[in-house]
């Protein structure tokens, strides 16, 4: 389905006023190539002091801590936390099952435009974000940036992508961990209509290069409540065949299936350690987000 | 109805008929839709189906109500669905059906069982009914299922006063039967049995004999026995033309057909329905024995009147009167034509027929009801016809043209013209006249003696068929066989004509003696022989006078005609011209009030009053407008044989009814069904219906049930 959104539409304004205000720290330590507001996993000669340490040769003399060696006799080197900034890498799914929409908006729509305030609101805090929109591989990649003036190409990028795949959410997400060297925050927006062990294989992957994890499943308000009356027939938009059937005999079973995906999506979120965001495409960009935000803000700052 | 199972595919054709209303979404999220389906297929087929036999079961529980199944019932057990019948129902209306038990009559008794019968068909039959009696009657002519139209003629029929034969009816339901296809064929006969009935045994037997594979026949006879019963059989009046203040004497016959004998039988005799005139009594009637009484009645006021012999009640009130209708003279005029003069009033020709109209003293003459002038042929040239009632020619010659003329115009006018021949009539100028042979009812052959053996030839002395000789049937009357003729002309009757002549009396060896015709609004009478002792002794027969009083009553009715008929015949009366187009009213047998009837016919000639509803027995009053009293009254009489209740033995009708899978009912077991009766037991749509209900529900819960989300 084409999109009919311009680009400047996926800014929400109310989304990215309330993400100003919360910001998108990243939860656990993160490597930067310049200092930031982030741990970094890199301990040195900063501001924060961390620890002391005995004084090896080579160390420079400025960080001897002058006041133990005149009561103890001892030398010793100060140590200090380094702040950093973080890459957020935004995984969009972009397979064809993103583009059913019950409304106006589909679910790739709503992906991009998450992916878009994400992006706008890590640039603001002047991290880096690279982007890739993906299906049975990567379609489309935004090299890592930190410059806000970018902001503009990528949701131009984002805009001119159509979906016509399948997904490969696993391969995606491995083949991500592969390039990306810095521990960073990935963030997937997916329906999670994909291999499930291949998706729990590329979270392990991820978490293993030392990424934070956040998954957004993204699902359209029809597919969380399956409210079809009389006979429909579906015509699968990945999967090829067509299914007759009377929606009411099998709602019930409908809804545990999807429920019972949900369920198992968010352990192996969990199992990983990793955020599972549950999003439904009735819901405001500016809810989900600002819930999310506030939720992430509220855990970091323990 | 049965093919309403049909419906039954109504469920499926809704199904396939609401497919194109799919409707298509492009899904996603396709794989648990493929794992519910998968996990649900066998639970929703089965659902469905149940579903769906569910629906089927409940039309085809619905067409079945409708159709309104019974059990059978019968020596073979309930069954259900013995096919549908056709049927014709034959009741018997006839007089004797009217008697009853003390509560019921008979044929109230038949309606129950009708009705009986009626709702014991099997569903989707159909049914005619006949009332039969000595006519057929179809008041519901074609087979139908409407049973409630059916029914609503039932309740309109009553018991007539018409005799009983059975095999017309019989035979026109076979007939009617054969038309129709499919299904049983059975006629069911309601009949008390009279014996009567079965006069035409043979043919019913083959009737029965040719059709016993296609057609049953069901004979149900009602009323146990020929119960007892007292009639008025006969009224007549004996002295023959009523005239006002004149007392008329009337012979009242009463049979007794009980088993014991009637003492002190008083019978009553009234005009007009008002309080009796005359009463007598019959001390003594043998069983199976009739007797006669006579009484007396006085006309105050000329006209139409009724007089009605009655007997105290029995149980069958219909023959317990009888009445007659007749029209009072006031007075009568009559001019004999003499074809011969004679100075000796005994030999002349209008000598005998004087003496017999006037047959009083001469100084009563002028009191008596009937003058007559005798006058020789040639003063027939005179317009003064009209005064006379009656014209007798005695031994007239050759008539002049105008004299000719005059007679026609005198007859088409409503007079009555009695012709005796002799001597001085010239057989060829009567036949050939232009006026006289279109008068005449017969030609007049050449003179001729009787046969050489014989010396006189005789009247016949009995079985005489036309009204005004029919009192001499009874012996008690006398006879006619008495009156003989040394010499007669030969009478041929005229046929061909509209209303043909008839003959009022032959002589033994079978050639008319005397024959009468209608011309118009008049009558002719034409004897064959001379009204004098010159050919024969009839003036000086005893029964002369009543003969001739007979002929001027019968020949005085005028424009009525008939005033006395058999049930189920039609009435008509010449009102005149005038009354062309006016309303008219009557008042049947019991009516108080009148009931509008028509419209007075008019063709230009004439102007008739039509009466055919003539089924009930008794006087009717006809009126024509606003008219207080009645125009014209007629009566029907009852068949006597009709008050013989005695029915045909059981045995005679034991392999007519073995014959024909009779269902024999009596009285007393009316409206149950007979031991080998195969009639249609109790309807079984009640319990049906609950059963659909019970479907309903169920199918509406299950649906209901099925369709929330799984």
């Amino acid at each position: 389905m084409a999109e009919k959104f311009n680009s400047k539409a996926y800014l929400d304004p109310v989304a990215i006023s309330r993400g100003e205000t919360l910001g998108l720290l990243a939860r656990t330590v993160v490597e930067g190539y310049r200092v930031g507001e982030h741990r970094s996993p890199f301990k040195g000669f900063a501001i924060e002091f961390a620890q002391h340490r005995e004084y090896a040769v080579g160390d420079d003399s400025r960080h001897l801590d002058w006041k133990v060696l005149g009561r103890t006799d001892r030398y010793y080197i100060k140590q200090y936390e380094q702040d950093t900034n973080f890459v957020a890498h935004l995984l969009v799914d972009g397979s064809e099952s993103m583009t059913y929409g019950s409304g106006e908006v589909t679910k790739l729509h709503y992906a991009k435009a998450l992916a878009a305030c994400l992006a706008y609101l890590v640039l603001l805090q002047r991290d880096a974000v690279t982007l890739g929109i993906f299906d049975t591989q990567t379609r489309l990649q935004v090299p890592r940036t930190d410059n806000m003036r970018k902001i503009h190409g990528i949701m131009e990028r984002l805009a001119a992508f159509e979906a016509t795949q399948q997904t490969k959410l696993g391969s995606a997400m491995a083949d991500l961990a592969h390039k990306a060297k810095a521990k960073g925050i990935v963030i997937v927006l997916s329906d999670l209509y994909d291999d499930e062990e291949g998706f729990e294989s590329g979270l392990q992957r991820l978490r293993f290069g030392g990424h934070e994890v956040i998954v957004f499943h993204i699902l359209d308000p029809d597919e969380i409540e399956f409210p079809f009356k009389g006979r429909v027939e579906f015509v699968g938009l990945e999967e090829a065949g067509k299914l007759e059937t009377s929606p009411a005999d099998i709602r019930k079973s409908y809804l545990e299936e999807m429920n019972a995906m949900r369920r198992r999506m968010r352990g192996a979120c969990e199992r990983a350690g990793c955020h599972y965001v549950f999003v439904n495409t009735a819901h405001s960009l500016a809810e989900t987000l600002g819930g999310y935000l506030a939720f992430r803000h509220h855990v970091c700052a323990r | 109805m049965l093919f309403g199972l049909l419906a039954i595919g109504l469920p499926v054709a809704i199904h396939l008929l609401s497919r194109p209303q799919l409707r298509q979404v492009r899904w996603a999220a396709t794989r648990f839709l493929m794992k519910s389906v998968q996990k649900n297929r066998r639970r929703i087929q089965a659902e469905d189906i149940l579903l769906l036999l569910l629906r089927c079961l409940l039309v085809a529980l619905l067409v079945l109500i409708f159709a309104r199944p019974a059990f059978w019932s019968g020596e073979s057990g309930p069954l259900i669905g013995r096919g549908i019948s056709t049927a014709v129902i034959l009741l018997d209306d006839s007089e004797s059906m009217g008697q009853s038990d003390g509560t019921q009559t008979r044929f109230d008794q038949a309606r129950t069982m009708i009705d009986g019968i009626l709702s014991k068909l099997a569903p989707g039959s159909a049914s005619a009914l006949f009332l039969f009696s000595d006519r057929v009657k179809p008041v519901v002519p074609k087979p139908t299922r409407d049973f409630p139209v059916l029914r609503g003629a039932l309740d309109q029929a009553a018991p007539t006063a018409h005799g009983t034969d059975l095999y017309p009816g019989l035979k026109q339901a076979v007939d009617l039967l054969k038309t129709t296809t499919g299904g049983r064929r059975e006629i069911f006969v309601l009949t008390d049995s009279q014996m009567t009935a079965w006069r035409e045994m043979a043919k019913i037997r083959q009737l029965q004999d040719e059709n016993r594979k296609d057609i049953t026949m069901h004979f149900i006879v009602l009323g146990e026995k020929g119960e007892d019963n007292l009639a008025v059989t006969d009224l007549q009046v004996i002295g023959a033309v009523a005239v006002v203040n004149m007392p008329l004497r009337c012979a009242i016959r009463v049979s007794n057909w009980s088993k014991s004998p009637v003492q002190n039988l008083p019978v009553k005799l009234m005009v007009d329905g008002e309080a009796p005139q005359d009463q007598g009594i019959i001390d003594r009637i043998e069983p199976g024995a009739s007797k006669t009484v006579n009484l007396y009645v006085r006309f105050p006021e000329p006209g139409y009147h009724s007089i009605t012999a009655g007997i105290p009640g029995d149980r069958l009130p219909a023959d317990n009167q009888r009445s007659l209708a007749l029209l009072v003279l006031k007075q009568v005029r009559a001019l004999i034509v003499e074809g011969s003069a004679s100075p000796d009033p005994a030999s002349r020709d209008g000598f005998f027929l004087s003496q017999a109209l006037v047959p009083v003293p001469p100084d009563q003459a002028d009191q008596y009801f009937l003058k007559a002038d005798v006058e020789q042929a040639d003063r027939l040239d005179g317009p003064s016809l009209n005064q006379y009632d009656l014209v007798f020619l005695s031994n007239a010659g050759r008539l002049d043209r105008t004299a000719a003329q005059n007679l026609q115009q005198y007859v088409r006018d409503g007079g009555a013209l009695i012709v005796f021949p002799g001597p001085a009539t010239d057989p060829h100028f009567y036949n050939t006249d232009l006026n006289l042979s279109d008068l005449l009812p017969a030609r007049l052959e050449p003179a001729r003696n009787p046969p050489a053996q014989n010396k006189f030839l005789a009247w016949q002395s009995r079985n005489y068929e036309h009204p005004v000789t029919a009192l001499w049937n009874d012996p008690e009357s006398g006879t006619l066989g008495t009156v003989r003729v040394s010499k007669y002309f030969p009478l041929t009757l005229k046929t061909g004509d509209a209303l043909p002549a008839q003959v009022v009396v032959n002589y033994a060896n079978g050639e008319p003696a005397v024959v009468e015709h209608k011309v118009r609004k008049g009558r002719v009478f034409l004897f064959s022989s001379t009204a004098t002792t010159e050919w024969g002794n009839l003036p000086i027969d005893t029964a002369f006078v009543p003969l001739l009083m007979r002929i001027t009553a019968y020949a005085l009715n005028g424009p009525a005609g008939k005033l006395n008929l058999a049930p189920g015949q039609p009435f008509a009366f010449d009102a005149g011209l005038g009354y062309g187009g006016k309303e008219w009213s009557v008042a049947g047998p019991g009516e108080k009030k009148r009931r509008i009837g028509g419209s007075i016919e008019a063709d230009g000639q004439s102007a008739i009053l039509r009466y055919t509803e003539t089924d009930q027995g008794g006087p009717y009053q006809l009126f024509i407008g606003n008219e207080t009293q009645p125009r014209v009254v007629f009566a029907v009489q009852p068949d006597p044989e009709e008050s013989n209740l005695a029915q045909e033995p059981a045995s005679d009708l034991a392999p007519l009814l073995a014959a024909s899978d009779a269902a024999t009912q009596t009285a007393a077991g009316a409206g149950k069904p007979a031991a080998n009766s195969r009639a249609p037991g109790r309807e079984i749509w009640y319990p049906l219906v609950l059963l659909a209900l019970l479907l309903a529900l169920i199918e509406t819960a299950l649906a209901h049930r099925f369709s929330q989300s799984k």
